[in-house]
């Protein structure tokens, strides 16, 4: 009797792990593949339009959502602000600029409407350096909304986007003086 | 004594009487009048009885009654006073517009609906039961405007819009869509950071409010509004 209740134990905690879904394990190895990111800072500098003519709002939701998106990840010990003094005292600052390259504006009630077109485009070249002006990660990230959400709803997604990059990217440990 | 509008007055007669009630307190009252009083009862309309020593406590009653008439008609020309100063401010106070904050005011939360307005050297959102949110008219750096179309209603919209059958949803999409001014305010707090804060009006108002912070010296940066139209696309 006693080991048919140890084997019968057995499977419903075999059964209970496979249940258990398969990012939560993803999650907590994820900040291994990236040891070296969690020692900078970074201050996210003002979004440049570039030779784009891009909507003042758009500017600005790009530059706040990138600093919500940016803290909530925790992958850096602080995000600053563009201009912030508090940064002038950190040695292992990153910086990171962000470039428009393609925007194309889009309407909500054509999306509604149609479903097919209407839809808000954001294409950006974004850039971390370090404080003597090396680039640690240089790639170019998309934000869209096809189907549901207003135009700015581009921006939250671009920095979402922007975010979910920067902590798949291997950024060099900053080096001790 | 020289004219004075409050001038200070000896009750006629010099001191009062030792045993009286104004024997205790001091002699001199503030009238509002515009010059001084005569001495000698000259000066009031009661001055011949207040003189008469015979009479003390008509002469006490009398005294009181005036103090009290002065005091009455003193408070009585500050309240006018007041009342028209008032009066004269409150064109100069606009009304708050009714606003939704979308993003980059610090202490308020996103897609809050408020009151947006200027208060003295202030530019305060106050949302609906919380605390209002305010930064300096000298601390925002640009304030620009553009136009954003967007869908009244909600989360409740959409779905009513998904439940109605045979497509009608789009065509509801026509009329529950509106265009909104968003006003980008762009400002620096205590350390020098920035912040851009959006928020939408309603359409116009955020031209006068605009053109009211430009007044306040507030920099303005001129948006092509085919932008915000809908341009085809741009590329670098």
């Amino acid at each position: 009797m006693i080991p048919n209740r140890k084997a019968d134990r057995a499977t419903v905690l075999l059964l209970l792990l496979s249940l258990m879904p398969w990012h939560v394990w993803g999650q907590s190895s994820a900040p291994s593949n990236n040891p070296g990111n969690g020692q900078w800072s970074v201050q996210v500098d003002r979004v440049d339009p570039g030779a784009v003519t891009i909507a003042p709002e758009f500017k600005a939701a790009i530059y706040e959502n990138l600093l919500e998106e940016l803290a909530k990840t925790k992958q850096f010990q602080a995000v600053y602000r563009s201009g912030d003094r508090n940064a002038k005292d950190v040695s292992k600052l990153l910086v990171l600029k962000v470039k428009i390259q393609k925007y194309s504006p889009g309407s909500e009630t054509t999306r509604a409407v149609s479903t097919v077109s209407g839809a808000t485009k954001l294409n950006v070249g974004v850039q971390l350096l370090t404080a003597d002006g090396r680039v640690v990660f240089d790639q170019v990230v998309d934000g869209n909304v096809r189907f549901f959400g207003n135009n700015l709803r581009a921006t939250h997604n671009l920095a979402h986007n922007v975010a979910g990059k920067l902590k798949q990217a291997s950024l060099a440990a900053p080096e001790v003086p | 004594m020289t004219a004075n509008p409050l001038s200070t007055v000896r009750h006629a007669g010099g001191r009062a009487p030792p045993g009286s009630e104004l024997a205790g307190r001091a002699s001199f009252t503030k009238v509002a009048h515009g010059s001084s009083v005569a001495k000698q009862g000259g000066g009031l309309p009661f001055g011949n009885a207040l003189a008469l020593p015979k009479h003390e406590e008509h002469m006490d009653h009398t005294a009181i009654s005036i103090r009290a008439s002065l005091a009455l008609l003193l408070c009585l020309s500050k309240a006018a006073t007041g009342q028209s100063a008032a009066t004269e401010q409150s064109p100069a106070a606009k009304p708050p517009l009714h606003a939704t904050h979308v993003l980059g005011f610090e202490a308020a939360h996103h897609n809050a609906s408020g009151d947006l307005g200027i208060h003295g050297d202030a530019l305060q959102f106050q949302s609906s039961g919380r605390a209002a949110a305010q930064v300096g008219i000298r601390a925002i750096q640009n304030v620009s405007l553009g136009q954003e179309d967007v869908q009244r209603g909600g989360t409740a919209a959409t779905v009513t819009k998904a439940a109605i059958p045979f497509g009608g949803g789009r065509a509801v999409s026509l009329f529950a869509h509106s265009k909104f001014d968003a006003l980008t305010i762009e400002y620096l707090d205590q350390n020098g950071a920035v912040h851009e804060a959006v928020f939408l009006l309603n359409k116009g108002q955020g031209q006068a409010f605009q053109n009211e912070l430009a007044a306040k010296g507030v920099h303005v940066v001129l948006v092509n509004p085919t932008t915000a139209e809908g341009t085809p696309e741009v590329k670098q």
